[in-house]
């Protein structure tokens, strides 16, 4: 798996947090691809285009303008061509309302933006060495938070 | 009905009085009859003696008549011419007498003619012999002759009397005989006049008194009937001034009762008035109500987004501190490291008081879905507790102690009660004496709520008395009540990290679950805390 480029999909309206995620995968030995989009609607366009390349894992920011990740993760899930998608929630949020949502929404791990940059380096790495074939979603609540 | 018995009564009143008027005038008239009768009868009987002793003078006068006429004839006396003189006037006279006497009787008037005829004759005799005595008698058988005529005239006049007189005594005899038959009926009539006259005085005298008894008994009963007319009368005019004092009172009362509703209605008004108020205030309430509940969610959200939010931009601070850390730690001076160490606290510090809020504002939502009450075993809660604070290492760097005996099960919310006891031993190991590692003793004791020295404790229920008891520098007691008020500390935050909000979590959180929380404390000694929950 480490041999293969990982596609990663990020949807954050947050220029910065686009910045300090692109940088965390580049400073982590997982070779990835990065895309990135700024909205709900921007992330659910480009899933939908026909001929698209599907992530391997979407990073789904829960607070963005016009379309939010909540809903994002309702249409993912109810698509035929998307339900099987890994998504991972990366939210600032660490409520317990919203941990809980996703996760019955069908969100695959819950990650709370760390506030130091190793930090997140550290939980990026770890979010993408889960095995997901054997992670399925909606059966660990425990393992669903991803603790830093 | 009375009136026509009495109409009846006096109807049969004038019938009697006409028939006793009758019949005493039919008695009368009887009497009057039968005295009449008598008295006739006496007539006829005294006209009959009358006659019977007028025929016998007239006799003895023709007697008389007769002896004078011998005497002179004898004697040649004139002396005895007298009576014979006197006798014819006096028959003349007796017979005028007669004649009336007797003119009702055709019989007797016929014999007196006859009468009348026999006397002439004999005075005729006795005059031719006076006439012829002067002359010397010279036939002496004429003169026997004349005598023997004369004695005949005389015989015949006797007979005829004694007829008439005889007739008289046979009317005589016949009057008797009708006043025998009158006299003995008149008595009769007289008693029975009498017999009646009494018979009807005694029924009118009857009659009378029983009408004069009714009329007293009517007028009795009616002197009764006016004393108790007057009576009745007394007692309706007592009656009506009672009536009219009644009345008076009555109008009075009505007065009142008038003025009673006006003050009705003026009150009902008046409650009208204050009801629209009411409603209106109550309106009020529940607009106002309806705000707070819409600010108390707009509030929630508030915090919710604001503490949120508030991370985004303290994050990045934060991220891009330990950006320049990781790149450019040797190319900074050590004040400006100095500078962003101090940056770092500031957000660090920024981030456990956005972090605390956010913890005070989740467990204020109370009517939160995902936190239904459980059974909660605490036992098992003071454990995790113990297990993560371990992890954190904030037990271990302390040297702390925590002695914990048997905890009972509770309804509650279980990260809140996770929180409460996460707080509490924080908040001992934070105000540990330096000299000495702290030992926080956990414990639990049931106690009745009556005899809890609390105004929070309900009298009628049971509580679970857990006591979190440690040794570290406890506080004064009047502080007791403000340590659980929102962002009030103790201490100047240089000397002990905290935001005051922890303590007025745990505050919220006992009251969550219809408990409260109490603090005791000594300085220098340490400090107790106890939380009661309600039994079941």
């Amino acid at each position: 798996m480490s041999n293969k480029l990982l596609r990663i999909l990020l949807a954050d309206d947050d220029e910065d947090d686009r910045l300090f995620f692109k940088e965390a995968l580049e400073a982590i030995k997982i070779k990835t691809i990065v895309t990135t989009v700024n909205d709900g609607i921007e992330l659910m366009e480009y899933l939908l285009l026909p001929n698209a390349l599907l992530p391997d894992v979407i990073f789904l920011d829960l607070n963005m303008p016009r379309k939010d990740g909540m809903q994002c993760l309702e249409e993912i899930r109810n698509n035929d061509a998307l339900k099987e998608l890994t998504v991972a929630i990366y939210s600032t949020s660490g409520a317990e309302r919203d941990i809980e949502e996703t996760f019955i929404k069908g969100a695959n791990v819950y990650i709370k933006k760390p506030n130091d940059f190793s930090a997140l380096k550290k939980v990026v790495e770890d979010a993408l060495k889960i095995n997901w074939q054997y992670h399925i979603s909606g059966t660990n609540k425990d393992s669903f938070m991803l603790s830093i | 009905m009375k009136e026509q018995k009495n109409s009846t009564t006096s109807t049969l009143f004038a019938i009697s009085f006409i028939i006793s008027i009758s019949i005493l005038l039919f008695i009368g008239s009887l009497c009057y009859k039968q005295i009449k009768l008598q008295h006739e009868t006496q007539n006829l009987t005294t006209r009959a003696f009358k006659v019977q002793i007028l025929l016998e003078q007239l006799f003895s006068l023709a007697k008389d008549a007769e002896t004078g006429q011998r005497g002179y004839i004898i004697t040649k006396n004139t002396a005895f011419l007298e009576p014979y003189n006197q006798s014819r006037y006096k028959i003349d006279s007796i017979y005028s007498d007669l004649y009336l006497l007797t003119k009702d009787n055709a019989v007797q008037q016929q014999n007196l003619d006859s009468l009348n005829v026999l006397i002439n004759l004999r005075f005729d005799l006795l005059k031719k012999r006076i006439a012829e005595s002067g002359i010397t008698a010279k036939n002496t058988d004429s003169i026997y002759e004349k005598m023997w005529i004369g004695k005949n005239v005389m015989n015949l006049l006797r007979i005829h009397l004694n007829k008439m007189i005889s007739i008289e005594t046979d009317l005589l005899q016949q009057n008797q005989k009708i006043i025998k038959t009158a006299l003995s009926l008149t008595p009769m009539f007289f008693v029975g006049l009498f017999a009646f006259s009494i018979l009807l005085f005694f029924a009118s005298f009857y009659k009378t008194n029983k009408s004069l008894k009714n009329l007293k008994q009517v007028n009795d009963r009616l002197a009764e009937t006016k004393i108790e007319l007057e009576e009745k009368n007394k007692e309706l005019t007592f009656q009506s001034e009672e009536k009219e004092k009644r009345s008076k009172e009555l109008i009075i009362a009505n007065k009142e009762l008038a003025f009673q509703n006006e003050e009705k209605e003026k009150k009902a008004k008046e409650l009208i008035i204050a009801n629209k108020e009411l409603a209106f205030q109550n309106k009020e309430k529940e607009k106002r109500a309806e705000e707070l509940l819409v600010i108390n969610k707009e509030l929630s959200a508030f915090t919710y987004i604001a503490s949120h939010d508030l991370q985004e931009p303290l994050r990045k601070t934060q991220l891009f501190i330990s950006r320049i850390f990781d790149n450019a730690e040797q190319t900074l001076s050590e004040k400006n490291m100095d500078y962003f160490k101090k940056i770092q606290a500031s957000a660090s510090r920024m981030q456990i008081l956005i972090n605390d809020i956010l913890d005070y504002s989740r467990v204020t939502e109370k009517t939160e879905k995902t936190e239904k009450l459980k059974n909660v075993d605490l036992n098992s809660i003071v454990q995790n507790v113990v297990q993560e604070l371990t992890l954190a290492e904030s037990i271990e760097e302390t040297n702390t102690t925590i002695n914990f005996g048997k905890l009972p099960e509770i309804e509650g919310i279980p990260f809140q009660l996770n929180q409460l006891f996460t707080n509490l031993i924080n908040n001992s190991i934070k105000y540990l004496m330096s000299d000495r590692p702290p030992i926080i003793d956990i414990q639990s004791t049931v106690v009745l709520g009556k005899d809890i020295a609390n105004i929070k404790a309900d009298a009628t229920k049971k509580y679970y008395k857990i006591t979190v008891a440690d040794n570290g520098m406890g506080f004064e007691q009047k502080y007791a009540e403000r340590i659980f008020t929102l962002f009030q500390r103790l201490h100047d935050k240089q000397a002990f990290s905290g935001t005051g909000i922890g303590l007025t979590i745990c505050k919220r959180i006992a009251e969550n679950h219809n408990g409260f929380i109490t603090a005791t404390g000594v300085p220098d000694k340490g400090a107790t805390f106890a939380i009661y929950f309600p039994t079941s």
